[in-house]
C-alpha cells in the first residue's frame, strides 16, 4: 500500500509483486508502417487521424534561489516551494571520490557511511531512532565530486531534522567498533557485487577509460576496506568538512530567514578551512579502439559498455552534445533503442549518455544483449556511433530531440527534492545562477551544425573503449572484426588475445547492411 | 497556498506534530485526513470510470489508465501473457504507427511507461499540461483499436525474453523471488506463478491468444482513467468523452477467485543460485488481503520489525549480532490472499537458521509483550510522512487514485486511508503477531550460492 523509501541499500529489495516496465520505444521519424494482418475487430481505417495538436504552452518560471553565507563561508541556498508541508535539506561537501587518497579508493564513501554510525553525543542506533521517529529520512553518500548528507522531513520537523543532520555531518565518532562492522558489511557487499555483470562492466569500463584518473574508480575495493583505519576517516573528514568547502541546499515549505538562522545555529560553528583543490592524474588518450572482454562463463547475456572521454559539464558545448546524444540514444525514442530493441530485438534496452563531471566527463553507450547476438549488437553500436559522428541528424530528429529536452523540463522540477538537485548541479559545476532559467531556450537554439560538431568531437567510435562482460567463448574471437580483443577474468587475469582483423582502409562497417 | 492539504487536513499535521512531542495517540482525530485532496469521479456510458484531481503547482499533467487484468487472470499454460500484452500496447493502433506511441509522447516533452503486476496492468504518461489531448487520444486509440500483428508480436516476445534474462536470470537472488511465491501459494495459481511468465509459455504463445486477451480484458468497462495535475476539468471531461465515448463496452471475464490457499504444515525448500555469494532465505506467512483490518496492523508490525535502521530486526541482526548482511520485512499488499514476507541475505559465515530462529523469537515476543508506545508512534509517524511525500508528484497521485478506484471502487477512499493506520492500537499489533505466525503457516526458501549437487534447475 505504501511505498517505503528505504535509504539504506538493500542487497536486493523485497519485490514479491514484480512490476515489469514496458519502456517500449518508438520510431523517430513518425513514418507509418504498413499494418498487415490487423486485428479483425479493429476496423481498418482508410485514413489515419493525426494526433491532436497542443494547446498554447504555459510558461513556467523557477522559484528563485535565496543565498546567504554563514560567517565560516558555508553557503546556504533556499528555495521556497510550499505546495506541501515538506522540506528537503542537503548538505554538500565539495569533495568526493576525486579526493580519495591513491591507496584508499572509496575512502570518501566510507566516511559518508560512517557518519550515520554514531556521533560524539550518541550511537548510530540512537541517531536512526530519533530521525525515524520524526517520520524523516536521513542519508549520506558520495560520488565523484561530492559527499552528501541529506534529510527529508515534514516542515514542522525541520529544526530537529536539521539539528540531527548537522550533528551527523559535524561530529561523527568514527568508532573503531562500528568501523569494524562496516568493514565486514562492505566486504560482503563487494563480494556480491562481483557476481553482478553490470557492476563488473561499469567498474572495468571506467578503469579502462580513465586509468589512474580518480573518475576511473567507481567503488572501493577489498584491499582498501581492509586497510582503512579510523584515523584515515577522521583526517579526511577534518580536512574536507569545512565551511568554505561546503554548501547547503534547502527546498520546500520553508522561510529563508528561518533556514539561515537554523543553518547558522547548526553549521555556523564549523571551521572555515579552505576549498579543497584536488589533483587529477591525466587520463589515457587512446589513439585506437580497444576491446576488453571480461569472461563470465554461464552468463545468459553480454553487458556491453563502450565510449570515450568527452567534455566537462561546464563546457559550453555541453548543450549541443546533449542534443546530439538525444538523437543517438538518450531515450526510448532515440536511434539506438529504435534499432537494437524495436527493430532487431537484440535487447531490452539500448541507450547512450553523457555524464556531468567537474573535469572531463564520459560519453558512454550501453546495453545488455543475449549472448548469441553480441557481435551483431556491437556492430550496430559502432554503426550508429559512426553515423552520428559523420552525418548531421535529420531535421525532424533534431526538432524532436530539442522538443523533448526543452518541453520535458517541467517534469524535472515538480518536487522540492528535484529543485534541490538542480541547485546542487549549479554549485557543483560552477554554472551561472541563471543557468536553468535559460536552459530551455539554449536547447531550442541549438543548430544542426552545432549538434553535429559536438558529436564529431565527442562521440568517437574509432578510439572507443569497449568492455563486454559475458561468456567469452561464444563471441570473443569474432569481435576481431572490430579491433584488437583482449579477454580477461573478472579479477583481471589475461586469458586470451585476438589480433585486429578490421578490414584495411575503408570504413569499418563497409560490409554490413544499411542502418535505419 | 497548499493545494492538496488545505483546511482540515492541516489539522492532521498539527495533531501529528503533537504526537511527536509525546502526547497521547490521536487516531480518532483523523477521520477527515486528506479530505481536501480534490478528487472528482465520473463514468461514461460505456463503463469507463474517470477520476480527476487538479493541482496547478507545475504545468504538467499525468494520465494513468488502469486495466483490471494482471497475471492473476492468466490461465495455466499462458503465464506471462498480461505482461507480454502490456508490451504489445506500445506497438501501434488504428491511428498510431508501430512504435509511435512512445515517440509522440517523448518528442512532445513527456514520459511514459506501463507496468504489470499480479493484480492489474497500468499505462501512464506525464506531459506538459498543454498536451493533455495527446495523452488521452493515444490511450483511447489503443483501447479501441490495437494493432495485433504477427510481426509486432514476435518482436515483443523476443524483447520480453531479453527482459527476463536481463532482470531475472542473470541476477543474483532474483530467481528466488519468483520461487517463493510458487512455493507459498502452491495450488493458488493466480499468485503462484510469476508475472514475467515461464519461458516455455512465452515460446508457445499463439497470436490468436493475444487477440483474445485484448477482447476479453481491454474494454472501457474494465478500466479506470485517472488525470492529475494542471488542467481544466470541464475541458478534460469533454476530451475524454470525445476520445473514449464511442468505444463500445464488451463483456469481460470476471476474475474467478479460487479457494484461498490452505497451508497446515511448514514448507521448506533449498534452491541454488550460481550468481549468489552468500546464503539467503525467504520466509512467507499467509495473511488476509490488503485493506482488511488485520492487514493494517500487520503492516505496522512489519514496520516495527524491519522498516529503517532503527527497526528491531535490522538493529539486532544486521547491526548488533552481525548475522545478516541485510534484511527486509513487509507485506506484499495484494488484492487477494496476501503474504507477510521476510527476506534476508546472511553475513558471511552465518547460516539462515540463526536469523530464522531470531525472527520467530521476535514474533513470539511481540505476541507476548506487544510493541512499545514509542515504536507504535514511530511507525505511524513514518506512515504519515510517507503519505504526504507520496502526494508530491502528479504521477504518483494519479496512480494511487486510479488504483483505489479500480481495486476498491472509490478513489476517495485514499483520503481516509491514513486514518486506518493511525487507528491501529498496540493491542492490535500484539494480537496479529500472535495470530498469523505459526510455523505451520510458513514457507521457508533457503538460497545457497553455487549449483545444486543434482542440478535441479529452477
Amino acid at each position: 500500500m505504501m511505498t517505503w523509501h528505504r535509504f539504506r541499500i538493500a542487497v536486493v529489495g523485497l519485490c514479491a509483486v514484480l512490476l515489469l516496465a514496458a519502456c517500449s520505444g518508438a520510431k523517430g521519424s513518425g513514418s507509418a508502417e504498413p499494418q498487415s494482418a490487423k486485428d479483425a475487430n479493429a476496423e481498418a481505417q482508410p485514413e489515419r487521424q493525426s494526433p491532436p495538436a497542443p494547446t498554447e504552452a504555459k510558461d513556467m518560471s523557477l522559484p528563485p534561489v535565496q543565498i546567504t553565507e554563514l560567517s565560516n563561508g558555508l553557503q546556504v541556498n533556499t528555495i521556497v516551494a510550499d505546495q506541501l508541508p515538506v522540506v528537503y535539506a542537503t548538505l554538500v561537501v565539495r569533495s568526493g571520490a576525486e579526493s580519495d587518497p591513491a591507496k584508499l579508493p572509496g575512502l570518501s564513501g566510507l566516511v559518508a557511511q560512517m557518519l550515520k554510525e554514531g556521533t560524539t553525543k550518541r550511537s548510530g542506533a540512537k541517531v536512526a531512532e530519533e530521525i525515524e521517529f520524526l517520520g524523516a529520512d536521513l542519508w549520506a553518500s558520495s560520488d565523484e565530486e561530492n559527499t552528501y548528507v541529506g534529510v527529508r522531513a515534514l516542515t514542522e520537523q525541520f529544526d530537529r531534522a536539521m539539528g540531527i543532520l548537522a550533528e551527523v555531518a559535524g561530529t561523527p565518532a568514527f568508532s573503531a567498533a562500528e568501523l569494524a562492522k562496516l568493514k565486514r558489511r562492505e566486504l560482503d557487499r563487494l563480494a556480491l557485487s562481483e557476481r553482478e555483470p553490470s557492476y563488473i562492466a561499469r567498474r572495468t569500463f571506467y578503469r579502462q577509460l580513465y586509468g589512474k584518473h580518480p573518475y576511473g574508480t567507481v567503488d572501493t575495493n577489498p584491499q582498501a576496506v581492509k586497510r582503512v583505519r579510523r584515523q584515515d576517516l577522521a583526517r579526511w573528514h577534518r580536512e574536507h568538512f569545512v565551511g568554505k568547502n561546503a554548501f547547503l541546499v534547502v527546498a520546500g515549505d520553508v522561510d529563508p530567514a528561518r533556514v539561515a538562522e537554523a543553518a547558522q545555529k547548526t553549521l555556523g560553528s564549523w571551521n572555515a578551512g579552505k576549498r579543497a583543490a584536488p589533483t587529477y592524474a591525466e587520463p589515457p588518450r587512446p589513439s585506437d579502439r580497444q576491446i576488453l572482454v571480461v569472461d563470465r562463463p554461464g552468463s545468459v547475456q553480454s553487458v556491453i559498455y563502450l565510449g570515450n572521454l568527452a567534455i566537462a559539464r561546464a563546457n559550453r558545448e555541453w548543450i549541443p552534445l546533449v542534443v546530439a546524444n538525444q538523437v543517438l540514444g538518450g531515450s526510448a525514442a532515440s536511434r539506438l533503442f529504435m534499432d537494437l530493441r524495436e527493430k532487431r530485438s537484440l535487447t531490452y534496452g539500448a541507450y547512450s549518455a553523457i555524464s556531468g563531471r567537474v573535469e572531463i566527463g564520459p560519453f558512454v553507450a550501453y546495453a545488455s544483449v543475449r549472448t548469441e547476438v553480441t557481435n551483431e549488437a556491437l556492430g550496430a553500436f559502432f554503426d550508429h556511433l559512426e553515423q552520428i559522428n559523420q552525418e548531421a541528424a535529420e531535421p525532424e530528429e533534431l526538432v524532436n530531440a530539442k522538443r523533448y529536452l526543452s518541453d520535458s523540463f517541467p517534469l524535472k522540477v515538480d518536487t522540492p527534492g528535484k529543485l534541490s538537485e538542480l541547485v546542487v548541479e549549479l554549485r557543483t559545476f560552477g554554472l551561472p545562477d541563471d543557468y536553468w532559467d535559460g536552459y530551455r531556450q539554449a536547447i531550442r537554439k541549438t543548430s544542426a551544425s552545432e549538434a553535429q560538431y559536438a558529436a564529431r568531437n565527442y562521440v568517437r567510435p574509432k578510439d572507443a573503449v569497449v568492455v563486454i562482460v559475458g561468456q567469452a567463448a561464444d563471441f570473443a574471437q569474432s569481435l576481431q572484426q572490430f579491433g584488437p580483443v583482449t579477454v580477461v577474468s573478472p579479477d583481471g587475469e589475461l586469458k586470451a588475445k585476438f589480433e585486429d582483423k578490421r578490414p584495411k582502409a575503408g570504413s569499418s562497417g563497409a560490409q554490413r547492411g544499411p542502418i535505419q | 497556498m497548499n493545494r492538496i492539504l488545505m483546511g482540515t487536513a492541516w489539522g492532521v499535521l498539527v495533531a501529528a506534530a503533537s504526537l511527536l512531542v509525546g502526547s497521547e495517540a490521536i487516531a480518532e482525530q483523523n477521520e477527515v485526513a486528506l479530505s481536501n485532496l480534490q478528487v472528482s469521479r465520473a463514468s461514461l456510458e460505456n463503463g469507463l470510470r474517470v477520476v480527476m484531481n487538479q493541482d496547478h503547482t507545475v504545468p504538467t499533467v499525468a494520465v494513468s489508465v488502469y486495466y483490471d487484468v494482471g497475471s492473476r487472470n492468466e490461465v495455466k499454460g499462458r503465464s506471462g501473457f498480461a505482461h507480454l500484452f502490456e508490451h504489445m500496447m506500445f506497438q501501434g493502433s488504428a491511428n498510431v504507427g508501430k512504435g509511435e506511441h512512445f515517440s509522440l509522447i517523448i518528442n512532445r516533452g513527456g514520459d511514459a511507461n506501463g507496468t504489470t503486476s499480479n493484480d492489474r496492468t497500468n499505462y501512464f504518461e506525464t506531459l506538459p499540461s498543454n498536451e493533455l489531448a495527446l495523452g488521452l487520444w493515444l490511450e483511447a486509440d489503443r483501447m479501441r483499436s490495437l494493432s495485433i500483428t504477427q510481426e509486432n508480436f514476435e518482436n515483443q516476445r523476443t524483447t520480453v525474453m531479453e527482459e527476463r534474462r536481463q532482470r531475472i536470470d542473470n541476477q543474483p537472488y532474483i530467481p528466488s523471488m519468483l520461487r517463493i511465491n510458487e512455493l507459498a501459494y502452491g495450488d493458488y495459481w493466480p499468485y503462484a506463478h510469476s508475472t514475467i511468465g515461464d519461458m516455455q509459455d512465452l515460446i508457445d504463445a499463439p497470436l490468436e491468444a493475444v487477440q483474445e486477451f485484448f477482447h476479453t480484458f481491454y474494454t472501457p468497462n474494465n478500466a479506470v482513467l485517472s488525470i492529475s495535475g494542471d488542467f481544466n476539468p470541464e475541458e478534460a471531461m469533454q476530451l475524454v468523452k470525445t476520445y473514449f465515448g464511442e468505444i463500445p463496452a464488451r463483456e469481460t471475464a470476471a476474475f474467478v477467485e479460487p479457494p484461498p490457499p490452505v497451508q497446515d504444515a511448514e514448507r521448506t525448500e533449498t534452491m541454488y543460485d550460481a550468481n549468489a555469494t552468500l546464503p539467503a532465505f525467504h520466509f512467507a506467512y499467509h495473511i488476509p488481503p490488503d485493506r482488511t483490518a488485520d492487514h493494517y496492523a500487520l503492516e505496522i508490525l512489519a514496520l516495527v520489525l524491519g522498516d529503517g535502521e532503527s527497526s528491531r530486526l535490522y538493529q539486532s541482526l544486521v547491526k548488533e549480532k552481525e548475522i545478516c548482511q541485510d534484511i527486509a520485512i513487509g507485506t506484499d499488499d495484494r488484492r487477494g490472499p496476501d503474504l507477510f514476507s521476510a527476506w534476508a541475505v546472511m553475513a558471511s559465515g552465518h547460516a539462515p537458521k540463526e536469523a530464522q530462529d531470531a525472527i520467530a523469537t521476535e514474533f513470539a515476543a511481540i505476541a507476548r509483550k506487544g510493541v512499545t508506545e514509542r515504536e507504535l508512534e514511530k511507525a505511524k509517524n513514518r506512515i504519515h510522512a510517507a503519505f504526504v511525500f507520496g502526494l508530491q508528484s502528479n504521477m504518483s497521485r494519479s496512480q494511487r487514485l486510479a488504483e483505489y478506484e479500480l481495486y476498491w471502487g472509490d478513489a476517495n477512499l485514499l483520503k481516509l486511508e491514513l486514518d486506518h493506520y493511525l487507528a491501529v492500537s498496540a493491542e492490535d499489533v500484539r494480537r496479529v503477531a500472535g495470530t498469523y505466525f505459526e510455523a505451520s503457516r510458513r514457507t521457508v526458501l533457503n538460497v545457497q550460492p553455487g549449483t545444486a549437487p543434482d542440478s535441479k534447475e529452477k
